[in-house]
């Protein structure tokens, strides 16, 4: 089964928007705020902490929380996230798996590793697995050129796949 | 800066030598040279972007957009050099390819600038039909009930979302999603009306592509130039006609006041002029029903009952939606027909504390600036007004200041939109202003920061203020008001030191039992700060209809003839006597609801009700409507069978605003022209026929005006501030009053040398605080205050004809803080009953933060829900305005 499906977005609203509430990340918010000469400067970086701190995805109540936060209008902070391909406007596995698609990987067997991937987890390229672990999707260059093929899990970086490899280290990760 | 202006520069334009302004651009330069240069998100009103990449040129051998490439001194411009083409002509065709139309047969037609633009450079479209993009477009959003958005054929210019931010300072949309997915968007799986968009339509009007059009709109056959009917904004709109039938409103650009926009209402709001259920004929009741009549037979009925009440018996109560000349008509026959001075109208219910207040004060009270040069502020204070909502296109001149740099401080209880534009914003007790205005002055005396040379020169009663200022210390004021002192400090500061300053004040100052004192303490705000008479200072009451100022004008007051001049004056009262050939009476008559009041004890017998509906916009609408019910005979005219129409003995079918010649005066003092763009509806009827007939059959003289024109020219004799305004004077850009005579130009800026009162200066009031007449109590324990919607006016006769505003606010709504809310357990959408002394209405809640905790607030434009059987009319001593804006009741869930 798969689960690529994105949700109809009229209909996010009404998914749960899980975490901390707005109230409690002030605490971290505020810092980062204080770096800049004007509120609107620091939606990147505020989009980023609430994020993860809110499951991965940014819920339509986050957007509107961000945008009265920092007093800029709502429609510009989803400009922003649907321009940043690392913002979610979806629901997202606990991990997000990216795969590199572009020229020096392809080269190298990127396609092979996407196909091992689909079939393994039984989602298409952009889907979520089962067990709502990893939503694994392809991105542009990672800047890891010298290790191709290779993908990103958050932040881990892992090269040189194999169709084998890239499955057997997302398995074998600790649950 | 000024000197920027009109230096000029020399440039060589295509071979041309052309001498043009220092601060154009190498665009406008072209264009105003008659040399096309290919343009997509060029718009004069907007800041330049730079977006479209079409219109290259070749400014000395550098490729430049000259959208954004200001003109320089010996420049050697060339639209045409071969590089410049190629360039173009490849960015036209990726726009195309991309578009999910053929620019050539496609059906927008030459509203499109692309086609144009295709057109201009000669595209192959077989050639490009190949790279045109396969999938399908986007569906077309269509959720706004007035215009829709179709992204196949959106050239992402980006127009509209800097007009929502620029102009409407709305910032609704943006782009969303990147590359070849772009669209215009707000928010996850919002549709166009999800948003925060206020359909304007300011969008739309300027899309160059049809990509946001209009729905149901219609080529019109002809267009009539007229002035909006709705607010005191006063905006000028080209109505369009086809038949008999209003088919489209846009914007006058060159009307000073509005400048082309427009609010939703102005916009789409027409429909109502033919609406169905207009009247159509006189109705007379005939055994306690209301059947259809000939004119003749119901204006010798009321003719002859009109004869038989002359005197303090009758009166009349006037309009703000008639024109001037018609309210004048009004009142010259109650006052030299039916020999009384009670005749008064709505502005008793917002204004009548600015009048009174500000004539004592700075001696006239109407607003010292123009809409224009507010936006040219340095710091704006606006308190007690929703801008946004009531009147639109001030707000528009908020924003621009806002956007220059200036300072904007909000004074409300509740967080009005204008909020999220404010430096401060100040969310005071309903009913506190006069402690919250005094403490700020305490602030600005302490501080040093008040012009001493401006009040030792212009204006009396300093010292005396001074000593009341006293009672006003911190710790008084955040108790009175609950608003912590420093921001208070705060407020004072920024608007003493940010000059030229701004007040706009409306209903949340004026409709309280204390609302003259409301007036004067902002008067002396703006005194003490010399910024009374500096262009783009002041004070600035926002009249709410289309003339209630002209109404006020016109004496459809009970204590002033036209112009402010006072009944109980002996030489005035010569001078209109000898005009109008009739004995004045020298007693102020009553005030709106002491008319209503006196039908009880049987002092008002007759009462003539021209274009108003107190059945639902009266304090305390129950007891008006009792009046009503039971007065000896009531003659309601009225464009719709209203709800006060119901208890008429006689109904007259009046005329639209589109449906008549005359003058409307807005709120920034402007006479401008009212045009006829159709032909009265059915057998109604212009009310300056109706009065005049009803004063000819009852054999009066002077009621015999051949137009309006006319009647104008006899208001001009009579009243001083438009000595000098004639139809034909105004036909332009219409003329700020006063305007003592024909080669007066009229004023823009009040009081710039002397204050019109007797002495010439203005004067200082000293103040105590006073509490609301009803504050909350055990039984009752929240406060009520009103408001109104944007989408809606007064009591919505006219705006709930209209299907799309219908739509997009339907139903009344009890705004509550959430805190309120979950002690009674209640949450958006539940239908709660809200009660008072005075009555009850049910309607469903809407929990918002917009609202302070322990204050709810609904507006009044909903017959199923009237929420002024709850008001207080409980009234201000001197102005004798009823206290709309503050009562106590208690809210409980139905269940
Ligand atoms: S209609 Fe007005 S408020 Fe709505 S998006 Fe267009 S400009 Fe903005
Ligand atoms: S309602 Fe007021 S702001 Fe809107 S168009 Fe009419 S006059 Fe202008
Ligand atoms: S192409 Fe894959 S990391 Fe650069
Ligand atoms: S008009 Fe100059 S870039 Fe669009």
């Amino acid at each position: 089964m798969t689960t690529t499906k994105r949700v109809d977005p009229a209909e996010l609203a009404k998914l749960p928007c899980t975490g901390p509430s707005f109230d409690d990340l002030r605490g971290k918010l505020d810092p980062i705020v204080a770096r800049y000469p004007q509120r609107a400067a620091a939606l990147l970086p505020v989009l980023w902490v609430v994020q993860r701190a809110r499951a991965g995805w940014l819920h339509p109540k986050s957007i509107r929380e961000v945008a009265e936060y920092l007093a800029v209008p709502q429609a510009h902070v989803e400009g922003v996230i649907t321009f940043y391909t690392m913002f979610k406007d979806q629901p997202v596995g606990r991990d997000v798996v990216v795969v590199c698609k572009t020229l020096s990987c392809r080269l190298r067997g990127a396609q092979e590793v996407m196909d091992a991937l689909e079939d393994h987890f039984g989602i298409d390229m952009g889907g979520t697995t089962k067990d709502g672990r990893y939503t694994i999707e392809t991105g542009e260059c990672l800047g890891l050129c010298d290790m191709a093929p290779c993908m990103t899990i958050d932040e881990e970086r892992h090269g040189n796949l194999t169709p084998e490899s890239a499955v057997k280290t997302l398995e074998g990760r600790p649950r | 800066m000024s000197d920027e202006r009109i230096r000029t520069v020399r440039v060589t334009l295509d071979g041309q030598t052309i001498e043009a302004a220092a601060s154009a651009t190498v665009l406008d330069v072209a264009l105003a040279n008659g040399v096309f240069i290919p343009h997509l998100c060029h718009h004069p009103d907007l800041r330049p972007a730079g977006a479209c990449r079409l219109c290259f040129v070749d400014v000395d051998g550098r490729m430049v957009t000259a959208c954004n490439a200001p003109v320089v001194e010996g420049a050697t411009i060339r639209t045409n050099t071969d590089a410049v083409k190629t360039t173009v002509r490849g960015a036209v065709e990726l726009l195309l390819v991309n578009h999910h139309r053929g620019a050539v047969d496609c059906e927008e037609g030459d509203a499109c600038e692309l086609r144009k633009i295709a057109r201009f450079i000669g595209i192959d479209e077989v050639r490009l039909a190949r790279f045109r993009r396969p999938e399908p477009a986007p569906p077309v959003d269509t959720s706004n009930p007035f215009f829709e958005y179709d992204p196949g054929i959106c050239v992402l210019c980006g127009i509209c979302v800097r007009t929502c931010d620029e102009v409407v300072g709305v910032s609704a949309i943006d782009f969303v999603r990147r590359g070849v997915h772009t669209t215009i968007g707000s928010a996850p799986g919002a549709k166009w009306m999800d948003s925060d968009c206020v359909s304007c339509g300011e969008c739309v009007v300027r899309c160059p592509t049809g990509s946001l059009s209009m729905r149901d709109s219609e080529v019109p056959e002809r267009e009539v130039r007229t002035t909006c009917t709705y607010c005191g904004c006063g905006c000028g709109i080209h109505l369009g006609v086809t038949g008999g039938r209003i088919v489209s409103a846009r914007g006058v650009r060159e009307n000073p006041s509005n400048e082309g926009r427009l609010c939703v209402k102005g916009r789409f709001g027409y429909g109502f002029v033919n609406a169905p259920d207009r009247l159509k004929k006189p109705l007379i009741r005939r055994d306690g029903v209301l059947v259809e009549a000939s004119w003749d037979e119901a204006l010798d009925l009321v003719a002859a009952k009109f004869t038989e009440h002359r005197g303090d018996a009758f009166a009349a109560i006037a309009s703000a939606k008639l024109t001037n000349e018609e309210n004048y008509v009004l009142q010259k026959f109650v006052r030299a027909v039916q020999g009384t001075n009670n005749v008064d109208h709505c502005a008793r219910l917002c204004h009548s504390p600015t009048v009174a207040g500000l004539v004592q004060s700075l001696g006239s009270g109407a607003m010292t600036g123009t809409t224009k040069d507010l936006g040219d502020s340095r710091c704006i204070l606006a308190i007690g007004t929703n801008t946004t909502a009531a009147h639109p296109i001030v707000a528009l001149q908020v924003v621009r200041a806002v956007h220059q740099g200036g300072k904007l401080i909000v004074i409300n209880p509740r967080e009005v939109d204008l909020a999220r534009h404010a430096d401060l914003v100040l969310r005071n007790r309903a009913g506190s202003d006069v402690a919250l205005l005094m403490g700020m002055m305490r602030v600005i005396v302490d501080e040093g920061l008040h012009d001493p040379a401006y009040i030792a020169a212009r204006c009396d009663g300093f010292d005396e203020f001074r000593e009341s200022l006293a009672r006003f210390d911190a710790a008084t004021v955040e108790e009175l008001t609950g608003v912590p002192f420093a921001q208070v400090a705060a407020a004072a500061r920024m608007y003493a030191t940010n000059g030229p300053a701004s007040i706009l004040y409306a209903m949340g100052i004026t409709q309280h039992t204390h609302g003259t004192d409301n007036v004067l303490a902002v008067s002396n705000l703006a005194l003490l700060t010399g910024n009374v008479g500096r262009t783009s200072g002041g004070v600035n009451p926002l009249r709410g209809q289309s003339n209630v100022q002209g109404a006020c004008d016109m004496g459809a007051l009970p204590n002033v003839f036209p112009g402010y001049q006072r009944v109980d004056r002996p030489e005035v009262r010569e001078k209109f006597e000898r005009a109008w050939g009739a004995r004045l009476d020298d007693m102020p008559g009553l005030t709106h609801l002491e008319i209503l009041g006196g039908v009880t004890g049987g002092r008002i017998r007759a009462i003539y009700l021209v274009g108003e509906n107190p059945a639902l916009s009266e304090a305390d609408a129950n007891h008006a409507r009792h009046a009503m019910e039971e007065v000896d005979f009531l003659v309601v005219q009225d464009i719709f069978l209203t709800e006060s129409a119901e208890y008429a003995d006689v109904v007259l079918p009046a005329a639209t605003f589109a449906e008549k010649d005359g003058t409307f005066t807005n709120t920034e003092r402007r006479v401008q022209r009212v045009r006829r763009a159709i032909d009265p509806v059915g057998d109604s009827r212009t009310d300056l026929w109706i009065t005049s007939e009803i004063a000819r059959r009852m054999g009066a003289a002077g009621f015999d005006h051949a137009s309006a024109a006319d009647v104008m020219d006899e208001i001009a004799s009579l009243t001083p501030i438009y000595g000098g305004v004639t139809h034909e004077r105004i036909e332009g850009s219409g003329i700020q009053w006063p305007c003592p005579d024909s080669s007066h130009a009229g004023t823009r800026t009040l009081h710039t040398e002397r204050f019109p009162t007797a002495s010439g200066r203005a004067r200082f009031f000293a103040l105590a605080y006073r509490a609301p007449d009803e504050e909350p109590d055990a039984e009752f324990p929240l406060v009520l205050t009103t408001e109104r919607s944007l989408y809606h006016y007064h009591t919505s006769t006219m705006t709930r004809r209209v299907p799309g505003l219908e739509q997009l606010r339907g139903e009344e709504l009890v705004e509550m803080h959430p805190r309120d809310a979950a002690a009674l357990r209640v949450s958006s959408g539940d239908q709660v009953r809200v009660t008072s002394r005075r009555g009850e209405v049910v309607a469903r809640a809407l929990v918002t933060e917009v609202s302070p905790p322990g204050t709810i607030s609904m507006t009044f434009h909903f017959h199923e829900a009237p929420t002024n059987v709850l008001t207080n009319a409980a009234f201000d001593p001197v102005a004798k305005i009823p206290e709309t804006k503050v009562c106590a009741v208690r809210v409980e869930a139905v269940r």
